[in-house]
């Protein structure tokens, strides 16, 4: 925290101010947007804060988050419209035949879930907030997948992500990795499971990715005979 | 089929994901608000539907 009494600050801008969140003193990844505003001049970002602001304040009164739900999601529409990502050459599709009741459905979530015994940084692995500070090394990193048996309930799931805030997910691993709500499905006929499904970190090498693992994942899929995959990204 | 945030839909565009489902959620709650499990559920019930339904590659459904 910035020491009010150092003679020797510099005045914080609000430029500053909005670059801390990303990775910054005030680094949370919940308000990284703000610094990702980049197609609004300074001003215009300090009406989109002004504006969520207004709304805390209302939320505050009536209890009622939709509104301030709808401001900030519209922001983050917003800060992320002109990223740049890479584009692939093909768009292959494969027909789904059969029916889901008899097919094998693996869950795959890029939003760093693993179960909290089998931590895939090892029984000293960094907490969410230490993740932050080691955003460099995860973007080099190899990705690795960790295994979630069918059975696996949502109290024995944890998450860990320095590209978003996975506190959330530690909350409720459904909002990133809905095993509970396919298992549910299950349970009433609708659709069948794989044995195991997986997790891994979305911030990491999106080279390695692509060019090391993406494709022994795929065979290793289709050698435990899933049917279909559903991915979710963060 | 996929999930996305409305944030990155354009990310699923240029990856040109087979089938997708854009949520109108905050990022890092793709799937639905922590604890609202009949949201989640919906959501998981969409792309199952279109991963029957879709006939075509980059088919999308907004919920």
């Amino acid at each position: 925290m910035t020491d009010p009494q150092d003679p020797t600050a510099e005045p914080l801008t609000f430029r500053a101010f909005r670059e801390s969140f990303y990775y910054g003193e005030h680094a949370d990844m919940q308000y990284k947007f703000l610094a990702k505003l980049a197609t609004l001049s300074d001003a215009q970002a300090a009406d989109v804060v002004a504006d969520i602001l207004g709304e805390v304040g209302t939320a505050l009164d009536t209890g009622d988050l939709r509104a301030l739900h709808d401001r900030v999601q519209q922001a983050q529409v917003a800060a992320y419209a002109d990223s740049a990502e890479p584009q692939v050459d093909d768009a292959p599709f494969t027909p789904f035949r059969g029916d889901l009741a008899d097919a094998r459905l693996l869950l795959l979530s890029a939003g760093g879930v693993f179960r909290r015994d089998d931590d895939p940084m090892g029984s000293d692995g960094p907490t969410q907030a230490e993740s932050l500070s080691l955003i460099k090394e995860f973007l080099r990193g190899v990705p690795t997948l960790s295994a979630i048996p069918t059975d696996t309930t949502d109290s024995q799931l944890t998450a860990r992500h320095p590209g978003y805030d996975a506190t959330t997910a530690q909350r409720d691993p459904g909002t990133v990795f809905p095993l509970a709500v396919l298992r549910d499905l299950a349970a009433e006929g609708r659709v069948g499971l794989a044995d195991t499904h997986y997790a891994f970190t979305g911030a990491t090498s999106q080279s390695r990715l692509k060019k090391e693992v993406a494709d022994a994942w795929a065979q290793q899929f289709v050698a435990e005979e899933v049917d279909g995959c559903l991915l979710v990204a963060t | 089929m996929s999930i996305f945030v409305e944030a990155f839909t354009h990310i699923a565009g240029r990856l040109r994901v087979p089938r997708v489902v854009i949520t109108p959620h905050l990022m890092g709650r793709t799937v639905g608000p922590a604890n609202d499990r009949d949201r989640q559920r919906t959501v998981v019930e969409a792309a199952l539907s279109l991963l029957v339904d879709a006939d075509k590659p980059e088919s999308v459904e907004r919920l």
